[in-house]
């Protein structure tokens, strides 16, 4: 069983990233693994919130990372019939990648660059350069939109 | 049909691009459409602010052409649509703009395993390409 791994983030470019890991899962059977990364709070001393002043994960970031891999994988499910296995991890966001990367060893990785803009671009595409540069696998950055 | 461009430079690293791309694609009648391209070298006259094509442009030619043969002939009896193209300049800019002109579905290419310097240089190639082009984008490792 190939895998594939696939970083999902909630905006229509998961959903692109979902559709050619698809395409790509037919040449062989294969097995799918969402990913979505939440950032911790930095840390910072702020008296209203303990979270952010512990740099925990924040429970509405887990929430909104736990409902973006769910409807990923029901869009997976639904539109493909694949079920699929979901990770929620916690750092920065490459690096976690690679992490994961490292445990399940894919036989290829799907990445979207697009689905932000300005500075948010500019950091999401400094996130696929750490993966495609320290990544032992291949990997695929989506830019087109169907 | 599936239009693929793969830019190569005679690398085993390319080589691995083109036989993932064989792997994925090769198995229908798509297109392959193989790139090289060469650089300028600095024109010491203008303090390296002025590049001009060096004199022996026609052995880069030639060079060129061994590697599109070469890699063309690892697509023998897969695919009948395979498109060679050699383009001048700095190499990322020239994946970047071409595949803007004939849109493939892909780029399929490879990153180089070498360390030091040869990595942070080739590995800027593929990040440059990741960056800018507006194709989805494999890298073959």
């Amino acid at each position: 069983m190939t895998k594939i791994l696939i970083a999902v983030d909630g905006s229509d470019y998961g959903k692109q990233c979902i559709k050619e890991g698809v395409k790509f899962g037919k040449y062989e059977p294969s097995e799918f693994i969402l990913v979505n990364v939440k950032g911790y709070l930095p840390q910072r001393v702020d008296t209203k919130s303990l979270y952010a002043q512990s740099g925990e994960k924040n429970p509405e970031a887990k929430e909104r990372g736990e409902k973006i891999l769910q409807e990923a994988a029901t869009y997976l499910k639904e539109n493909f019939g694949f079920e699929a296995q979901t990770k929620l991890m916690w750092g920065e966001p490459a690096e976690q990648i690679l992490n994961l990367i490292d445990e399940v060893k894919p036989g290829l990785v799907i990445l979207g660059t697009l689905g932000a803009t300005g500075i948010k671009r500019f950091l999401m595409g400094s996130v696929s350069n750490k993966v495609v540069n320290h990544a032992h696998t291949n990997v695929l950055i989506v830019k087109n939109l169907e | 049909m599936i239009k693929i461009l793969i830019p190569v430079d005679g690398s085993e690293h390319s080589r691995k691009a083109v036989n993932e791309a064989k792997k994925l694609f090769g198995d229908s009648n798509n297109e392959f459409t193989l790139l090289n391209v060469q650089g300028y070298i600095a024109d010491t006259e203008g303090f390296g602010l002025h590049y001009t094509r060096i004199p022996n442009q026609e052995e880069l030619e030639k060079m060129a052409d061994n590697v599109l043969e070469d890699m063309a002939s690892e697509f023998k009896g897969l695919s009948d649509s395979i498109n060679k193209k050699i383009l001048w300049g700095d190499p990322a800019d020239q994946i970047v703009d071409f595949a803007d002109e004939i849109k493939p579905d892909y780029i399929i290419m490879g990153s180089l395993g070498l360390t030091g310097l040869k990595k942070f240089l080739v590995g800027s190639v593929s990040n440059k390409v990741v960056n800018h082009a507006n194709t989805t984008v494999m890298v073959v490792k």
